[in-house]
């Protein structure tokens, strides 16, 4: 059986690489065309990577594809060869690569290829459109009910306080996050932000700015105007980020939690370690711009 | 509920839940725990493990109590002796939910043919594909698309991820078989196979059209 990629106490060594079959059709669409379908496609985890699908080369649009001799490293798969996708309208560059000559470690790629996500119009899992990325099978998510005492503060000024929260655990591997009813939110103290993100197990996520005074705290908190139905609950809920705002669960002080999100805000994608955190106060570091992230 | 430190997690199988944890028998919680965590191993039922200072042990048959080996200060406390489980807030059926387990419900229009003993029971081009975790797909179809003479099972079975499972039965040489299975209540994430029937595939042969019926099924679309 294969294991789950990432969590706290799962250690494993950097490059690892985990496939799957995917049990499911997989398809992508560009520019009107199926570029992909396929009854076998594979999923690959590594480490610190979203999942991404790989396929038999006989699935894809083969005869669209020209081999155009760039070569690039990857740290566990071997080097990839990349393609340009020739479509009626346009070439795009780089769109797919293989792995003709996997190192004897790496996992038997050959004979298999992969897409860059951004760059088809839609991917679709059976007839579902997936966003963002595909779906981990070990990511669950659970969207709770609660009663419990949530009560959220910037600066000793309470930007919310409830006792129905919805609580999120995503897998078991990023924070607790508690999604509070807009009526249990200090809403004169927000302001929309242009920033937002999206999830493949929730759907696109808005946000919101909080004002202090003068202060402009960018980002405080999110909100899935219209989730997926998986998560339909936390509609007409805004949540905090945990990792900017002071947070008390029955009276009890929780810590900020250490998270790539501390770092980046919603522009975690290209978190490393050693990075200055982000000041929500300065969002020169978050332009809004970037779609494809995951919370 | 405090006074137990929170462990840190450092096995594979052992994973914080992150969620209060509640267990209720004659009307009484008999463990309310914002501490415990899950454990599990392939091939096995996931068991939630909280500190024995989160249970009130009197309350419970002491059977029903075992120590914890691999997490010290904890017990499992068995899942029949409590008649609910709550998530928060939320009743969990069943047992234990892997904080890993997943399970898509994937709309297809896919051809999916059932066929029981030498009858063809359903057709349809419109099932839900269930992919969960570790598991061959599931295919969920319409009741209308179901033509057998299925019956209501005396069978109970729950599932953490999916809900309350009714079972189908129908007669196959004399005798009530069960052969399908729905979910009347389904859990949130899996709300659209409310109202489908899957039917077993170790009794139906289910035949699923490929992905290319149209022969290299690179065609445009419409």
């Amino acid at each position: 059986m294969a294991t789950p990629v990432d969590g706290p106490g799962v250690e494993r060594p950097v490059g690892n690489v985990i496939l799957e079959p995917a049990r499911r059709r997989v398809r992508a669409l560009v520019d009107g065309l199926w570029v992909i379908d396929s009854d076998h496609a594979i999923a690959l985890y590594e480490q610190g990577s979203t999942p991404r699908w790989y396929l038999p080369v006989a699935d894809a649009r083969a005869d669209l594809l020209v081999v155009n001799g760039l070569v690039t490293d990857t740290t566990a798969r071997g080097p990839a060869h990349w393609c340009d996708l020739h479509l009626p309208e346009r070439v795009i560059e780089n769109a797919a690569w293989t792995h003709p000559a996997p190192p004897p470690q790496a996992p038997r790629l050959d004979g298999l290829i992969s897409f860059e996500w951004n760059y088809m119009d839609a991917w679709f899992e059976e007839d579902d459109e997936i966003i963002v990325h595909p779906r981990s099978p070990y990511t669950r998510i659970d969207v709770l009910r609660s009663s419990r005492h949530v009560h959220v503060e910037l600066n000793g000024v309470t930007l919310a306080d409830t006792r129905r929260p919805l609580i999120l655990l995503e897998g078991g591997h990023n924070p607790e996050r508690y999604y509070i009813p807009w009526d249990d939110v200090a809403t004169t103290l927000l302001e929309p932000s242009q920033s937002f993100t999206g999830c493949p197990y929730k759907g696109t996520a808005s946000y919101w700015n909080v004002r202090i005074e003068d202060v402009v705290y960018h980002d405080v908190f999110w909100e899935y105007r219209h989730p997926l139905w998986q998560v339909a609950r936390i509609a007409g809920h805004l949540c905090p980020f945990n990792e900017f705002v002071d947070l008390l669960i029955d009276g009890a002080p929780r810590a900020r939690p250490e998270t790539k999100w501390a770092y980046h805000g919603p522009n975690a994608y290209s978190w490393r370690p050693g990075d200055e955190p982000w000041d929500p106060r300065n969002v020169t570091a978050w332009a809004g711009d970037d779609p494809h992230v995951s919370r | 509920m405090n006074g137990s430190p929170p462990i840190q997690p450092t096995d594979p199988a052992v994973e914080r839940l992150g969620h209060r944890l509640r267990a209720v028998t004659n009307g009484v919680v008999v463990i309310d725990s914002l501490e415990a965590v899950v454990i599990t191993a392939p091939g096995t039922t996931p068991r939630y493990l909280v500190p024995r200072v989160d249970v009130r042990a009197s309350l419970l048959d002491e059977s029903a109590i075992t120590a914890a080996d691999r997490v010290p200060g904890y017990v499992t406390v068995a899942w029949q002796a409590a008649e609910r489980w709550y998530a928060e807030d939320d009743e969990v059926v069943g047992h234990a939910r892997d904080p890993r387990h997943r399970a898509d419900a994937l709309r297809s229009s896919r051809l999916v043919r059932v066929v029981v003993g030498a009858s063809v029971v359903a057709v349809s081009e419109r099932p839900v594909v269930l992919v969960e975790t570790d598991t061959r797909p599931r295919y969920f179809l319409p009741r209308v698309d179901v033509v057998a003479a299925l019956r209501r099972s005396r069978t109970s079975t729950s599932s953490p991820y999916l809900g309350l499972a009714t079972h189908w039965s129908m007669t196959l040489d004399g005798e009530p078989c069960d052969v399908a299975v729905s979910y009347d209540a389904p859990q949130p994430g899996v709300a659209i196979l409310e109202h489908l029937i899957a039917f077993d595939d170790r009794i139906a042969s289910i035949d699923v059209s490929g992905a290319h019926p149209e022969g290299n099924g690179h065609g445009d679309p419409g």
